[in-house]
């Protein structure tokens, strides 16, 4: 008897199915916004430690005036989760969410948005020549909103990190309300960061310079680029946030044989800063994108221009220069505490500083001051910072 | 005789009568989960004996060379060294060139992999709320450099040319080319992670 | 075209992976000893080490020119307890801070720096002091000064003819009387300068955290020559108690609301010179940075935040005023384009 072991293959194809493609129709197609895709870094951890990475061409000055090339070893090179204590122990960190992910996209310039404090004009009395005059000036109305920065009508690049948003979301500083209450990645998603710098100085000596960040997020920071008709060439604009719980940053000395600072050198030099920020603004596009210049000598040109368009009449200038001071995103660096040699600050602050070491004649003396070496500056804060005008020009030394 | 143990393998085919081939439904089909990936190492190495446009002068000093010499050793070095690629865009009508030099190496790396993924959990909750699929680039847990450097700067003309020499020379006294950012890497980066890409509209 | 085409194609036509290469004929060119460091390319980052008195500094200069104007709502360096010190006060604090300045048809006048440099100060291997300093610096610098702390140069004068008939005379006639007519007469067109410091308002000096710039109290006016009769007025024209002669000598720093830096031409409205030793500098304790405007000198930045603005080259200071003149400040230059000028 035969036995059969039958093996049946059963091949099928999709025929009248349920869930069949069809053309768009056109008003369905044209609201489509922009393409582009989202990316998640997930269970990310990088140690360059094992790597020699020497950066070049700055140059030193020798005793007798001639330049030789001073290489610049980065001697650590880190990326952990939170929490790595100055990258002594690694741990993989998610950096962006599904929903709220790094974005390349291409889109239309008249749909993008910027989260901006919003401005106000406002007048105030001065006493001036002798005589009262009421004058203008614009100050943050404390609000922020999303505005339209990109120009209309032009295809825009836009590099973006996971963003901020208008509501909802984690304190973009734990436990710290001033930089801002709505980033979207959430505690478990901040990074440390970490690297060290060596410099050989000449002399035999070389001077450290070792930077860790702790509970690091850049949520909010885009880069755009579009092809500017009229100036024809790419411009863009930027937003570089940073907001670090600490930063630690140790600024040393050594022999050149040395592998490190002595104990003592690096904590006496270690600037302590807590609850740290920056927004760093480069650009309005509407009326002030930024441009990147190599000009016919070789050299790189930054430039902002100034927004409004002096060749108008004084009604049309106001107008341009209202929208770029109640819109224009703002350049902040606050550092909310900062100590060199001191270390972080107790729960109930510091001491107060001594006053200021001067002798009978009024002149200060020298390497008076400070309290055991350490001091505590305080708050720092530039807030506010917008450019009408900006030329940054290279040039040789 | 047909043996009692003889294993017959019959293949049978579909045929109307018994197991008729039918299209599965969509709601079937769709899921159908695949597996599959891909892993990859891979070693490259850009001009790791100088390139096709420049020769290795004997000296570091610019005026000896011809005109089809080029040494990329640093400033006040005393052996000349090959150079690496040359890559320069210009980004408006009129102006000068974002130059991207001297870029040379061995890079190699080993278990670099690619796969689809289904997420729909995990991720402090998210992933249950995105329920996609998305392209996973593992990271390769070593990235290894030999000798590798680059250079990025500006210059006024795309092309290097030897400022040292005379333009009857072959060179161009008017070059100027300024270096913003350059680095060596040598030796092992150790990483983790994956990279998950998904479209965004 | 679709904006998207043009831009593409646009930035394929401009991508250019040019690689030339041409046959050179023999002849060798010297190349001067400078010229060696341009072998890969021009590099506009140096760095100069320096020591004094058992400190060393290491210097990052950057090769730049800057042309800029821009305002900042605060600008607060050090806001911390300080002994001797008001309670939250800082030791810099601008508020509406502006470099440069646009005029009324909102072109710029932009405020210039030129190689702008990082400087560490390290004292037993760690760090003491660090500055960001401009090599050379041009343009107005605008704000309401809350507090000050570090150098302005600031020179008071009063002319002859309006501080001889606020001179009295007693019992001294014999002397005063002739010095009285020297000063009201001869010297009636003669500015009687000093040079102001920051003060409190009782002619103390007050360096740190200052809210007034004046004469400190012993400061004498300048005497066009030394002979009795100066000598005599001397006396008369000493500043104490913020105070000389009935005249006012200490003044609100808030009330400079713009100062120029570098050497300004009050007659053509134009700079003529450039300020060299401007810094804004941060230390741990009474630190001495080497004066970039002569570098024989050295200046003493005071522990905490410090921010240098010197005098000229030729020994003049940013600011000169008559009393009169100080009393009613300096009005703030506009430094906002359309309808605001106080800060934007």
């Amino acid at each position: 008897m035969l036995r059969s072991i039958g093996f049946c293959v059963l091949l099928s194809f999709a025929t009248n199915g349920f869930a069949e493609m069809q053309e768009m129709a056109d008003e369905e197609l044209s609201s489509v916004q922009g393409a582009g895709f989202g990316f998640v870094l997930d269970g990310i951890m990088l140690d360059a430690s094992a790597a020699n990475i020497t950066i070049n061409d700055i140059e030193r000055v020798k005793a007798d005036g001639t330049k030789e090339n001073m290489p610049v070893k980065l001697s650590e090179f880190y990326l952990s989760g939170s929490g790595s204590n100055k990258g002594a122990n690694k741990t993989p960190v998610t950096l962006g969410r599904l929903n709220h992910p790094f974005t390349v996209t291409l889109g239309k310039g008249e749909d993008m948005r910027a989260l901006s404090d919003t401005w106000e004009l406002r007048s105030k009395v001065v006493r001036e020549g002798g005589a009262n005059k009421t004058v203008q000036y614009w100050a943050p109305s404390g609000a922020s909103q999303w505005v339209q920065t990109t120009p209309s009508n032009v295809a825009v690049l836009t590099l973006a990190f996971p963003e901020r948003m208008t509501s909802g979301g984690s304190s973009c500083i734990s436990g710290y309300a001033g930089a801002g209450l709505n980033c979207s990645s959430d505690p478990s998603g901040r990074a440390d960061l970490g690297m060290r710098f060596d410099f050989s100085v000449g002399g035999g000596r070389k001077d450290i310079l070792d930077f860790d960040l702790a509970q690091l997020t850049m949520d909010g920071s885009y880069l755009r680029l579009w092809g500017d008709n009229s100036r024809k060439q790419l411009v863009g604009e930027a937003l570089v946030n940073i907001f670090a719980k600490n930063l630690d940053i140790s600024a040393c000395t050594a022999p050149e044989a040395a592998a490190n600072c002595s104990a003592a050198a690096a904590l006496g030099g270690t600037l302590y800063l807590t609850n740290a920020y920056a927004n760093i603004a480069l650009g309005y596009g509407k009326s002030q994108p930024l441009q990147f210049d190599v000009n016919s000598n070789g050299q790189f040109v930054l430039e902002l221009s100034n927004p409004v368009n002096t060749s108008g009449t004084a009604a049309q200038r106001n107008a341009q220069a209202a929208d770029f001071y109640a819109n224009t995103p703002r350049t902040n660096l606050v550092f909310d505490n900062m100590n060199i040699g001191y270390g972080r600050p107790p729960a109930n602050g510091f001491a107060n500083m001594p006053g200021a070491v001067v002798n009978s004649n009024g002149q200060a003396v020298v390497g008076a001051g400070g309290l055991n070496g350490g001091f505590n500056f305080g708050r720092n804060e530039i807030s506010g910072l917008s450019f009408n005008y900006l030329k940054v020009t290279s040039r040789d030394l | 005789m047909i043996s009692k143990v003889g294993v017959v393998f019959v293949a049978v085919l579909a045929m109307p009568a018994l197991a008729e081939m039918q299209a599965l439904d969509d709601d079937t089909l769709s899921s159908m989960n695949g597996q599959g990936g891909v892993y990859l190492s891979g070693e490259f190495s850009i001009n790791k004996d100088g390139g096709v446009l420049w020769s290795k002068p004997v000296s570091n000093n610019p005026s000896t060379w011809t005109a089809s010499q080029r040494s990329c050793a640093n400033a006040g070095a005393t052996t000349p060294e090959n150079c690496g690629m040359r890559i320069a865009i210009r980004s408006e009508e009129v102006g000068g060139w974002y130059v991207l030099d001297n870029l040379k190496g061995v890079f190699s790396f080993e278990g670099l992999t690619l796969r689809t993924r289904t997420i729909n959990s995990g991720f402090n909750g998210d992933g249950a709320a995105f329920n996609k699929d998305v392209l996973e680039f593992g990271l390769p847990n070593e990235v290894k450099f030999k000798d590798g450097s680059f250079a990025f700067g500006v210059a006024n003309q795309g092309g290097w040319q030897n400022k040292s020499l005379s333009v009857a020379n072959g060179g161009n006294p008017s070059y100027q080319q300024t270096n913003i950012f350059s680095a060596k890497i040598d030796g092992t980066i150790r990483m983790q992670g994956n990279v998950l890409i998904f479209p965004q509209n | 075209m679709h904006p998207t085409l043009r831009f593409a194609k646009t930035a394929c036509a401009l991508m250019c992976s040019v690689l030339l290469s041409a046959t050179a004929h023999g002849a060798m060119v010297e190349l001067a000893d400078n010229e060696l460091s341009e072998v890969t390319g021009q590099a506009f980052i140096n760095l100069t080490t320096d020591s004094h008195a058992g400190v060393n500094y290491t210097r990052i200069n950057f090769g730049m020119d800057i042309e800029t104007q821009l305002n900042m709502n605060k600008l607060k360096l050090g806001l911390y307890g300080r002994t001797g010190e008001a309670a939250n006060t800082a030791d810099i604090n601008i508020d509406n801070f502006a470099l440069g300045s646009v005029n009324a048809n909102d072109t710029i006048n932009p405020f210039r720096i030129s190689n702008p440099f990082l400087e560490l100060a390290y004292k037993d291997n760690k760090v003491v002091g660090v500055r960001l300093g401009f090599g050379e610096a041009q343009g107005h610098l605008s704000g309401n000064i809350n507090t000050y702390t570090g150098n302005l140069a600031i020179d008071i004068f009063g002319k002859g003819s309006y501080l001889g008939p606020k001179i009295t005379c007693g019992w001294d006639f014999i002397v005063c009387l002739p010095a009285k007519g020297l000063v009201s007469g001869v010297w009636a067109n003669e500015d009687f300068k000093a040079e102001a410091s920051l003060v409190n308002g009782s002619g103390n000096a007050d360096p740190v955290r200052g809210t007034m710039a004046g004469l400190t109290n012993g400061t004498k006016l300048s005497m066009p020559d030394s002979s009795a009769a100066a000598n005599f007025l001397l006396g008369l024209f000493t500043s104490q108690n913020c105070g000389l002669l009935g005249v006012n000598t200490c003044f609100n720093l808030s009330d400079y609301g713009s100062i120029p830096i570098g050497k300004f031409d009050n007659q053509t409205q134009q700079f003529v010179g450039t300020a060299n030793g401007v810094f804004l500098s941060m230390q741990t304790e009474n630190v001495q940075w080497r004066d970039q405007q002569d570098a024989s000198k050295f200046i003493t930045a005071l522990a905490g935040a410090f921010m240098n603005l010197p005098r000229n080259a030729d020994g003049t200071a940013a600011i000169t005023l008559s009393f009169q003149q100080a009393l009613e400040g300096i009005a703030r230059k506009d430094t906002c384009l359309g309808s605001a000028t106080h800060g934007c």
